[in-house]
């Protein structure tokens, strides 16, 4: 469904992607990645709003380097960016319309009840018709999660969409990419392992600009088999720290006779990604 | 792609319907309406009280108030020329499949609303007027000049909002716009002024050809990314032959001295 093949994108002198090779299927596909991995470039380069510097893209077949095609590709698809934009003057159901009306749903009528439903899905209905500077932080990603849904798209690429909602809202998330008919090809750009682990099929780890690993996530906890431990006392490790418990827990090539634990996405994570994975609060 | 060139068209039809509304209803369009109304308001007092008012000498408040509605119809329109550069939309907007020129072209759509709101102040008082006074029949192509001129300026600030994104542009031009007009027309050249109501239907139609040859050359600037191509290359033509044209006719026939232009 996605094809990228050497991939390669720099601002300047910063490298953004080194060759990125990769295909995803249909699925919810996780991307993990420190900040600054370049996780933002590769879906803006999905997203058709970037071009690489080099290599090539396919989307369901279509290049999104010859115009046509890319118009094609816009059609079918959805994207949430990272620090999504709205009309402030402009009520939740007008933006979303307008939105619509810039996806090509032309038919006034149809385009209304494609408004409705995707707002009725991320449960904003009740704010239809507030102004949307009015809106929380959490209201308005989920407005922004609303019309990248619109026209029921082929690919979905979501930008860290569950950054800044409560955890009541992240289910209500996952409940809602879970239950997407027909489903989608997904790209789910996140910090949030707990979000990998109950979503997705698949899990991509971009570190410094390259594919580090993809695969399922139960591959990705695997590749920390036997590399994570607790103790009592402080050790050293590529990460430890202090659990709730009053446990420490440390990931690297553990010493004799240590704890073993079984591992999580989340160690796996860390592991591969190293210190630069530990995004700062 | 057909289907997508028709698609875009009904896009830019819709854009047109919803943007026309945002327009219409937006606080500094619906200021110049007021003040346009105003300038109606004094004038009809003014034929009220005074047996001497005529069309000629007392609708210049009628004519000053539909030039501060188009004036601020522009600052309206490069408003929201802007507004995928205020809100910080334009990179989600990119992923979507309308394209940027068939958006201004929605939003050009969209000031042809106010364009046509903008005539009925002035028609109001022409037709109120005919009931008490001598209105001179070019007063009909009075009232399109003024829709056209709003559709002028309304162009002239999406084409601000694209190359120069700032909120204090359009603002400034339109003040400027205002400081500078020259009000008593003593030279030739003063009739290419935009606001000029010419006083023969001739002269006053080649006007309107004027300003829609202005209107199809600032369309141009507007989208010049999205003009490259044939099409723009033939607006821009069209807009150039038309200000040349009516340029030639109107300049050597009016305002040579004060009174051959309305106001």
């Amino acid at each position: 469904m996605i094809e990228l093949k050497a991939v390669a994108k720099s601002y300047g002198s910063v490298t953004a992607l080194r060759t990125v090779d990769l295909s995803v299927g249909a699925g919810i596909s996780g991307l993990l990645g420190p900040n600054g991995a370049g996780k933002t470039t590769l879906l803006r380069i999905l997203a058709t709003v970037l071009a690489p510097d080099t290599g090539s893209v396919h989307i369901g077949g279509w290049a999104t380097s010859r115009p046509a095609e890319r118009s094609e590709i816009r059609r079918r698809l959805g994207y949430m960016p990272q620090e999504p934009g709205f009309y402030r003057n402009f009520t939740v159901f007008e933006f979303v319309d307008y939105v619509a009306i810039l996806k090509l749903i032309t038919e006034r009528r149809e385009r209304h009840q494609e408004v409705r439903r995707v707002i009725s899905l991320v449960d904003v209905t009740g704010v239809a018709h507030q102004k949307i500077r009015g809106l929380s932080g959490g209201m308005r990603r989920r407005l922004a999660f609303a019309q990248a849904l619109l026209g029921q798209p082929d690919v979905l690429l979501l930008d860290e969409p569950t950054a800044g909602l409560d955890p009541e809202q992240r289910l209500r998330f996952r409940e809602v990419i879970s239950k997407l008919e027909p489903r989608p090809t997904i790209i789910l750009s996140t910090h949030q392992t707990e979000d990998v682990a109950a979503l997705c099929d698949g899990v991509i780890v971009l570190v410094a600009g390259g594919v580090k690993f993809d695969s399922t996530p139960e591959s990705l906890a695997s590749t920390a088999r036997d590399r994570v431990w607790t103790s009592t006392e402080p050790e050293e490790a590529v990460i430890s720290w202090r659990t709730g418990e009053g446990l420490f827990r440390h990931i690297a090539d553990p010493p004799p006779e240590s704890a073993l634990v079984e591992p999580t996405i989340d160690d796996a994570y860390l592991l591969m990604a190293g210190r630069g994975a530990v995004v700062p609060a | 792609m057909t289907t997508q060139a028709t698609a875009s068209r009904g896009a830019v039809a819709a854009l047109a319907r919803v943007d026309g509304r945002k327009l219409l209803f937006s606080p500094i369009f619906l200021s110049g309406l007021v003040l346009s109304l105003v300038g109606v308001g004094i004038f009809v007092q003014t034929v009220r009280t005074d047996a001497t008012a005529t069309w000629r000498v007392d609708a210049w408040t009628v004519g000053a108030g539909s030039i501060i509605l188009a004036l601020l119809a522009m600052v309206a329109a490069n408003r929201a020329g802007l507004r995928d550069w205020r809100e910080e939309t334009v990179d989600q907007h990119e992923a979507l499949p309308l394209g940027t020129s068939m958006r201004l072209a929605g939003l050009l759509g969209g000031v042809a609303w106010p364009a046509t709101v903008a005539m009925v102040p002035v028609a109001l008082a022409a037709v109120w007027a005919s009931t008490r006074l001598e209105v001179p029949p070019v007063t009909t192509i009075h009232v399109i000049q003024t829709g056209v001129l709003v559709l002028m300026l309304g162009a002239l600030g999406l084409a601000l909002a694209s190359w120069i994104p700032s909120g204090f542009v359009a603002p400034v031009v339109a003040f400027a716009f205002y400081v500078v007009h020259p009000g008593e027309y003593e030279q030739a050249w003063h009739a290419a002024w935009p606001f000029s109501f010419m006083s023969t239907v001739s002269l006053a139609s080649w006007h309107v050809v004027y300003l829609l040859g202005l209107t199809l050359i600032l369309i141009v600037a507007a989208d010049l990314r999205g003009s490259r191509g044939r099409g723009g290359l033939a607006a821009l033509t069209v807009g150039v032959v038309a200000v040349t044209v009516s340029l030639a006719a109107i300049l050597p026939n009016a305002c040579v001295s004060p009174g051959n232009c309305l106001l």
